[in-house]
Parts: structure tokens; sequence; C-alpha cells
């Protein structure tokens, strides 16, 4: 078995109490959510805290209500597992749910939390390996070092998120509370993501995220949400495409979001490809044109394992157009 | 089937540790705690290829709670390995010869410590050139990873049959193709694992994760330069071996030297990482050609056959020898010709893994196989029915087939899954393929591969049996009490099994070969017979009857025409202990067929196996012609494995077995980087398949009993996942009309064929 390193643990009862202790701690500690990502990534020693502040003790961070004007508030520590059976997610964001099911494994979706999933660590296959796998070849970027395994010349960290939540709630437009001992702050989950590899999130020293809100449908839409991965279960994805969709009375499409996952070093809105469908009659011809739009914004690199670059992008166009037909069809909209 | 007239054989019942099992109580070797145990850890070589000059260990055992290191230099005595003429490992080495050999040990009160201090050890290393790819290795000036092998070739195996030019001129027609299969592990749920202990006098006992205990006697006294005596060897409860624990690991004999070095019980544990790194399956690159008549039947068959043994022999000669000799057993194939080479790459070790060879020549040919039916319009069924081997043939390899049900299995898989008709079902991305095979049951080609029990009977009538057999969870234990539990007339909850120890149970083999049954299993029941017929005598003697007319059923004893004369099983075993002067109950049995042959030196002509499974089986695949993914809808098995002795674990074996081969077919493969180093050792990177990959399996029964197997029985462990792979490539090829010839069948491998096809269609 891998052994975790020795680490000091503190599990405050209070969020306040939580920001202090990670204000004074800075980088020495790491927030203990799941544990589904930092755990493995301890054993590895791909982190090193000191101490891990565990958020389990803070009841509030489980809540979820909706509220008509507010939209769907979802407590960041809210498992992966509650969020799935949770009426109100299911009554009004199908995608959630789906994106949700799509995580890991039961067992996975059970410790994982919803704010975890968020904050998930971007992955390599030269990274995510143990201290004396690393140890044969020179330090990456990633790592703190100065060399790219997977794209020898570059100097940029191409570790790819593979996370299915973001991508879902960028599609819906969520927005993100971030607690610290400065003060709340809210901002898009769009501007949650740096894009870098080595630092996926924007996130300030000692902030924390308290929850995510999800604004309220508006009239008729749906959503929905597309993993490719080599197997039923476990895996990450390769590809993921995530997509909302809006019609209007009359079955022209009123709005429309697509977001895609498991492609780049973060989660990305695709407004190319949404752009094409607004205030038009939805097409088959239109919606390969979205497909096509989507594959292009997708730019993978051969750093996961299952399937190569150029596969995962043909993916995203797949997933896309699967995604925005069945919407387009649940929603009486006529695609032909 | 006779099974009505048996109260225990042919019925299902449930693995006699099962309930330890399932409650978490059953040891296994992580389990195992010892006053004053320390814990070990190995240092692997981060090269693939390099002279250790020297060790510095002198920061690491500074390091409080460290109490020992040991490097190569410490071990004393020689080179060990599976087969005498191969002997090539050395537990710990002087030179690594591929990234993470073990070249150094460390002993610390617990595994913190034990990690920091590999952290701590300096080794000076020589680095020099290595190689990756096995045709690179072979040709002349290729780095040399073991001074005595030129050109890195470890074993090459010949086979000329019949006349093989003449077969081909006889031909109506001829295919040669090319085929790869590539490398997996064994996945096993439990990694490796040892505990050593060396007590004052010096004896050591091993408690380990091992198929075959007394080959891992065999290989540390020689490596620690030990008398036998002074080692003893248990297995602990065993998570799957699946052949990768069928030989002695770096990890056992540091242990034991270890152990001898502090004085204290030391344990180590694999990691997954470590665990994936110790053996996998050969990769194998196939040259097929094979000619029919017009009417299908096979004159002749060539195989040539270049595998990556690794940077270690391990079972080497053995694999390529049967690469070659499973071919023989599901066809009449009256001219064979095989040219089989592994070579010494620096990468880690291939060995041993269920069907042991046949699994990659079997996806070959019966590929192939299907190729020629669809050249000469035949469907691929007719094309294996018209070349079944029967009942009584011996092949041109002098193998001998005393029972064999292969048609059979044909014609009932086929009518089972409605074969004809869904193989006209055309448009719908779904296809269905059939692939047939034959195993051993037990491959003699060593010198002393019997296999023995004893039984004890107590005086309450409860029986402990002792075996040599290895239970690695495929239930051997189980078997042989059900063999005990027949005989005896006596409940399953009465007997105990002792099992694979080489200081209390008889010397065997081991579990590998798909032996246990038919050896131990023989074993056990000339064990029991000769209890049973000490116990009737006085039987006999307490009811006025005679000793051949006494019945064991139902923990009674009675006279067969008046079953009112009785006595219980325990008050027999009660007055058989204490009749007369007394005597102890005690059966001894020991088995080997006496059917076979040591294939000949040169020619390797010989009846190895005293039965063969035979077995055909039919995947049903939907191809999702846009993604390239395939779903697996269902696999239809017809097995000839004998009389079934208990459905359970013969049902499991089929689930095991379509997982595994699912794995092999689509998923799984170990990728090695530009150093040589595993690139994806854990159960994340490295795709088993899981639940959702797995179809319902139908499993029909279509043996007979076999004349030598115990109550008919015969192998059904390894013939059956052989079969399961090709079955998958020729559904995918019914499916959507393409063929992939390399392993495994990626989705992009599916698209790019597809593309392919498109394009050759266009007018």
């Amino acid at each position: 078995m891998m052994r975790l390193p020795k680490m000091d643990y503190a599990a405050p009862p209070t969020l306040s109490e939580v920001c202090v202790l990670m204000s004074e701690q800075q980088e020495k500690a790491e927030l203990l959510a799941g544990g589904t990502d930092l755990l493995p990534a301890c054993k590895l020693r791909n982190k090193q805290p000191t101490l891990l502040v565990s958020l389990g003790k803070i009841p509030s961070l489980k809540d979820i209500r909706f509220d008509e004007s507010e939209g769907l508030r979802i407590g960041a520590m809210t498992s992966l597992n509650a969020l799935r059976y949770d009426p109100l997610a299911i009554a009004h964001y199908p995608a959630l749910i789906e994106a949700a099911a799509a995580v890991g494994t039961t067992q996975l979706q059970h410790m994982g939390t919803l704010g975890g999933n968020i904050c998930l660590d971007t992955r390599c296959t030269y990274y995510n390996q143990s201290e004396s796998w690393r140890q044969t070849r020179a330090v990456c970027l990633k790592m703190g070092g100065e060399v790219c395994h997977v794209v020898p010349k570059g100097n940029k960290c191409y570790a790819v998120f593979s996370g299915d939540m973001a991508p879902v709630l960028l599609a819906l437009d969520a927005r993100l509370k971030l607690a610290s001992s400065a003060g709340e702050r809210s901002l898009r989950l769009s501007e949650f993501y740096s894009g870098d590899g080595r630092k996926p999130l924007l996130i300030r020293p000692g902030e924390i995220l308290e929850a995510v809100i999800v604004p309220p449908p508006a009239g008729k839409e749906s959503s929905a949400y597309l993993k490719y991965r080599v197997r039923g279960a476990i895996d990450f994805p390769l590809a993921g495409v995530a997509v909302r969709l809006a019609a209007t009375a009359d079955g022209l499409c009123r709005d429309c979001s697509v977001a895609i996952t498991a492609v780049s070093s973060a989660p990305v809105q695709v407004p190319e490809a949404a752009d094409l469908l607004k205030g038009k009659s939805v097409t088959a011809e239109l919606i390969n044109k979205a497909a096509q739009e989507t594959s292009r914004a997708a730019h993978p690199v051969a750093n996961a394992f299952g399937a190569t670059p150029s596969y995962r992008r043909k993916m995203i166009g797949i997933l896309t157009r699967r995604t925005l037909t069945s919407l387009a069809q649940n929603l009486g909209m006529a695609v032909r | 089937m006779n099974s009505e007239s048996y109260a225990y054989i042919g019925r299902k019942q449930p693995q006699i540790d099962g309930l330890a099992k399932a409650t978490g109580e059953a040891k296994f070797t992580t389990d195992l705690v010892l006053p004053r145990m320390l814990i070990g850890k190995l240092l692997g070589s981060p090269y693939p290829h390099a002279r250790v000059r020297n060790v510095d260990a002198s920061r690491a055992l500074a390091l409080k709670g460290v109490k020992a290191v040991v490097t190569g230099k410490d071990v004393p005595g020689k080179k060990y390995g599976v087969f005498v003429s191969r002997m090539d490992e050395t537990g710990l080495t002087v030179k690594a010869r591929f990234v993470g050999d073990p070249v150094a040990a460390v002993a610390a009160v617990d595994e913190e410590t034990a990690m920091e201090a590999l952290g701590l050890i300096s080794v000076d290393y020589e680095i020099l050139p290595a190689v990756f790819d096995p045709e690179e290795a072979m040709k002349e000036g290729a780095p040399v990873i073991h001074d005595e092998y030129e050109r890195n070739i470890v074993a090459d195996t010949h086979y000329d049959f019949g006349d093989v030019e003449a077969g081909f001129r006889e031909c109506d027609h001829i295919r040669e193709d090319n085929f790869f299969s590539q490398t997996v592990s064994h996945a096993t749920l439990e990694p490796r694992g040892v505990l050593a202990d060396c007590d004052v006098a010096g004896k050591l006992t091993l408690w380990t994760s091992t198929q075959a205990p007394f080959q891992v006697r065999r290989d540390i006294i020689r490596a620690l330069d030990i008398p036998a005596s002074k080692l003893r060897v248990i297995k602990a409860h065993v998570g799957g071996g699946f052949g990768g624990k069928a030989d002695t690991y770096p990890m056992q004999v540091a242990a034991t030297l270890l152990a001898m070095k502090t004085g204290r019980p030391l344990k180590i544990i694999a990691t997954r990482e470590e665990e994936i790194n110790v053996r996998r399956r050969a990769p194998m690159s196939i040259f097929t050609k094979t000619g029919v008549k017009k009417d299908g039947a096979i004159m002749a068959q060539y195989l040539k056959i270049l595998a990556d043994s690794g940077a270690y022999s391990s079972t080497s000669i053995l694999m390529m020898y049967n690469s070659g000799l499973t071919c023989m057993i599901p066809y009449r194939i009256p001219n064979f010709k095989y040219d089989g080479y592994q070579i010494y790459t620096n990468k880690m070790v291939t060995g041993a893994m269920r069907g042991h060879g046949a699994n990659q020549p079997r996806f070959a040919v019966e590929s192939q196989l299907d190729m020629i039916a669809e050249d000469i319009g035949m469907d691929p069924a007719d094309l294996r029915l018209r070349n079944a081997s029967q009942k009584g043939d011996t092949t041109v390899s002098g193998l001998h087939f005393v029972s064999c049900e292969l048609s059979r299995s044909i014609e009932e898989s086929t009518r089972n899954v409605g074969w004809k008709e869904k193989r006209r079902q055309k448009g719908t991305n779904r296809g269905i393929g059939i692939a047939c095979g034959g195993f051993v049951c037990g491959a003699r080609i060593s010198g002393h591969t019997a296999s023995g029990t004893n039984i004890h009977v107590h005086e309450d009538g409860g029986v402990t049996v002792i075996t040599g057999s290895a239970d690695i969870g495929q239930g051997s234990n189980s078997v042989m009490a059900q063999f005990v539990a027949e005989e005896l007339g006596i409940p399953l909850s009465d007997i105990s099994v002792i099992a694979a120890d080489t200081e209390t149970t008889p010397i065997d083999n081991g579990t590998f070969s798909s032996r246990v049954t038919f050896y131990g299993g023989n074993a056990t029941l000339l064990a029991a017979r000769e209890v049973k017929q000490m116990m009737a005598g006085i039987a006999a003697t307490l009811l006025k009857s005679n000793a051949e007319d006494i019945v064991f059923r139902d923990k009674l004893v009675f006279v067969r025409d008046d079953p009112s004369r009785s006595i219980p099983f325990g008050k027999l075993a009660k007055a058989t202990e204490g009749m007369g002067h007394g005597r102890l109950i005690i059966g001894q049995g020991q088995w080997a067929p006496t059917n076979t042959q040591f294939p000949d030196k040169k020619t390797k002509w010989g009846n190895v196996s005293g039965s063969y499974s035979f077995a055909t089986q039919i995947a049903e695949v939907e191809v999702d012609t846009e993604t390239g993914q395939v779903k697996v809808i269902s696999i239809t098995i017809g097995d000839d494995c004998g009389q079934v002795i208990n459905p359970l674990s013969v049902q499991g074996q089929a689930d095991g077995s379509v997982a595994m081969g699912i794995g092999h077919a689509l998923l799984e493969q170990l990728l090695f980087g530009s150093n040589g180093q595993l690139m994806n050792p854990s159960l994340l990177d490295f795709k088993i398949p899981t639940a959702m990959e797995c179809p319902p399996t139908t499993l029909l029964e279509v043996g007979t009993p076999d004349p030598i197997g115990p109550y008919g029985a015969k192998e059904i462990g390894e013939g059956l996942l052989i079969t399961t792979v090709p079955a998958i490539c020729n559904a995918i090829y019914n499916a959507v009309g393409v063929r992939i010839t390399e392993l495994p069948i990626t989705p992009e491998k599916i698209l790019k064929a597809l593309d392919e096809k498109k394009r050759r269609e266009k007018p």
C-alpha cells in the first residue's frame, strides 16, 4: 500500500476558523474535502502539505437550496452522490445529475464533493506517478521543475483539467462564492480557471470555495452532459461536453451554451459554437457546424492514457453533436 | 452426465473458505503480524540497464529505526529460475536489467522509516546501453543483457511435423497474415507479499502469496545457499495469481535475507506499482500461414512467433513450447511447422499468465480461420466443425485425446445463440463471432510433476485433508474437499483442508498449467479411497457384511441392500481407531498420469498431458461506427471440461475469463516510456474491465466424464480464456467488416479501419 506522509490534521467547526488557519499556514496547508483527489496526490508525493484542514465539520457547507430568483445554491461540501439524487437538481438541471453520475465510481461519488471536483488538480501521465517513478526523469514543470515530458520543447505545463462538473456549471453560467479572512467574493466560474496546468485555479491564498450558485432556468430549457472515457466507470473523461439549450415558444433556439472539459488545462466555454445556434431553427446542418466549432476549440496533448489527442478532439465534435441533437429533440425543436 | 447419483460432485457448493473471505477473517500475507516484526522495502534501479558499481547505505543505516540494508552482493548462492536450463535471477542484482530491477533492500521498524531509508541509499551506477524492442535486441551488436545468451535469444523452439511443404502444395487456398498480441498485466486483486521469520536455531519460515511454495523453496535455497530443510514456505490465502505468482520473485529472496541478517521477522508487501512491475504477459508478433482444401480441410499450418521476454527468462522455454503445442489441440492439422523465439529486452519480465503462450497464437489462428472461411465462402462454424479434433485422435505431434467433445461444443453453442440467423443480420452494427481452443490438464515437461494428498480421519468423524495443491482463489481446497465428501459420504463442513506448506504437506509443483484438479484431485481420490477401504473393512465386520457392499452416504455407513444395517460415520471412525490394537485412519495418495511422455528433446513429439479440455466461445458485439467503441453484448461458451465438479466454480472461471478476455481484446495494454519504464503501473491507468464492460456469460456444459480425470473432470481455468479474444475479433468483423490484427482493438483502430474500408469500397 502507498503510505501518506506524516501530516497534521485540523477540522475547525466554523468557516471563519478555517479561513484563519488557511491564511496563517498559506502553502503548507491543503484543504481537505472528500480527499479523493488530494489524498492520492499526497501518497504519490505530488503534494506534501504539513497540515490538512478538513471542511467536514461545517454542516452549512452541505446545504442545497433553491430559490426562484437566485437559483440553486449548492454548498461546496455537498457530495456528488447527494447532488446526484437531489430532487431540486434533478428537477431543474439534468446535466448536473448526468455529470455527477459520471464521476469515477459510486464510492468516489459518495466521498467526492462538488467543490472538490471543481477544484480538481490538473493531471498528466508524467505527473500522477509515485515519487520513485518520477525520479527516473528530470523534474517536470508541474512538479516545480523546468521541463515538460509531454511537449519537450514547450515552456508551458499542459497538464489536463479532468473534472466533470465544471463544464456543466460553465454551460449553466454558475457563480462561485469564495470566503476568506478578508471577506467574501463572488465570481463567475469562467473566471476561476487560469489555463495554466501548473496552477489551474485563480484562487487567492487563504481563499475557500464555499458554494456554487446556478442561475434559475428560464422558460423552456434543458441541459445535458456527455463524457468519453475508456470504461463505463472509474475513468476520468478523455473528452466531455456540456450543453444548455433554451427554446422559444415557436421552437427556435433562444439561448445556447457549450462547454468542454478534459482537452486542455481548463474547462472552457465555446461561444463560437453556441452563437451559431442562437435565434436559429436548429437543423442537423447547424448542429454539425457547431460540433465542428467545438472540436476546433479543443487542444488536447498526449498526456492521458486511453486515447490520442486527435481522437479526443474528434470525440468532442461527436459528443457535441449528440448532446445538441438529443436536447433539441427533448425540447421539441425540429431537427432536420 | 451421471451426476444425479452423486451427493456432492456436480452440485453447486459454496467455497469452504467463502465465509472467511467474505467476512475478512481469511488471512492474506498482508494480514499476518509477528512480534518484533520489521517492514522491508526494495530499491529499484532507475535505469533500464546499468551495472551497480557501489552501494553506499551508510546514511540509511544511520537513520533511526533502520535495521539492515542488503544488496546484490549479499546474495551468496547461485542463480535461480523456473527452468534449470534458464536460471538467470538473483533476487537482488548487481546488474540492473530493467527500470525497477531491485538492487537493494532495507529493513526498518515501520514502512515510513523504510521508505525514508530508500531515499538515503546512494547507488553508483555504470549506465549501459539498453535495448527495448525484441527485433532490435536480436540483431548482431545489440547490447547483451545476459552474457550467456547471444543476440539475447533466451528461447527458440521449433516443431516440424508431417511435411509442411507437401501439405501446402495440396492446398486449394493459402493465407499468410501477421498479427500482434500486446502485453498485459495479471492485475491480481492481492499484490505480492511475503513475511519471513528466522528462529534462534536458524530455521526460516516464509508465509507468502504464491502459486508454488515448493518452487519458492527450491529457488531461495539456491539463491541464499541454505539447506532445503532449513526453509519452510507456507502459502497464505492468495488473492489471485493467474500465473504471475508461479515463480519466485525478488522480495521473497530479499525478505529471507533480511530476516536472516536481523534475526527478526520481516514483512514486505508490494505497492500496486511494484506489483504490476513484476510479471506480465509476453507480447508476441505472430506470422501465420494456413492452407486448406476447397472443403475447408486444413492441410498445413506454419507459425513463426517472436516474443518479448523482458529482462529475465521466467518461463520462457515453456511459454514458447506452449505457443506451438496448443496449436495442435483444437483441429486436425496433418502438417505443422513452428518457429518460436523469445528475446531478452531491458523491460520488465514476461512470464506465465492464464493460457500461458496459447492465447497469442490462438488469437492469430482463429482470426485467420475466419478470413479463410470468407475467402472460400464457408461458414466459420462449419469450417471449425470440418476440422475439429475428435476423441481418440493422436495429433502429428503425439498429443492423444482420450476424451473430446469439441464438435458437440460447436454445435450446441451455435444452436444456443441462433448462429445462422444472427450471422445473416445486416446493417445493425451488431455481429457474432466464434473461436475454438483447447488446453492441457497439466503439461508434463519437467522432472517431478506428481501431486500428493494425505487424509486423516479423526475420532469424531471429522476429516483433515493435507494436500500439496495450492489454492490461490480458484477454489482447489473446496474441490479437494468435494472429492473427499463424495467418497466418504460426509458434508463439506466436516472437512478441513491444509494445503501448500513445504513442511507439512506432500510436495507439489504448484498451481499452473491447469493441473490442480486433474493431478491433485486424483491424488486426493486415491487417499480418500485408502481411508474408505480401511473403514469399510471395519464396517463390514460390525454390520456383518462384505466390504464391497458397504456404502458411505449422508454421514452414515450402511449395507447396500439393507440400509437399516448402518453405523454413523463418526462412530465408525471411533470404532476403527479403537478395535484390536487400534490403528490410525490415514490415507495417502500420489498421482501423475501414466499415459504421458516427455516431449522428445529434438522433435518435441510426445503426449504431454493426460487429457485435454476443449471449448467453443461465441461473442456477440455491437460497434458504434462513429466512435469506434465496441460493446460486448454476450458471451456463450460450450465447454468440455469433462465432468463438472462444482458448477459455481466453473461459472466463476467462465465469468473471470470473459472479463480477462475482454480486457485483452479491447482495453488493456502496458505501455513503456522511451527509457523502458512502465508508464501505467496503476489500476486507474491500466484499464482492466469493470462490471460495466462485462456481459452476461452463458456456460453450456458439453463434456462427458473423462476416463483419466478425477470423477471425469478436466481443466477449465485456462482453456476458456484463450478463445475469448478471437471470438470478439471475429464478431467485430462480422458486425462492421473490419479485421483488426493488432491488439488491443481500440476505438481508434476501428475508426481507421472503417475509413480504409470506405476508401477501398469507393468505385
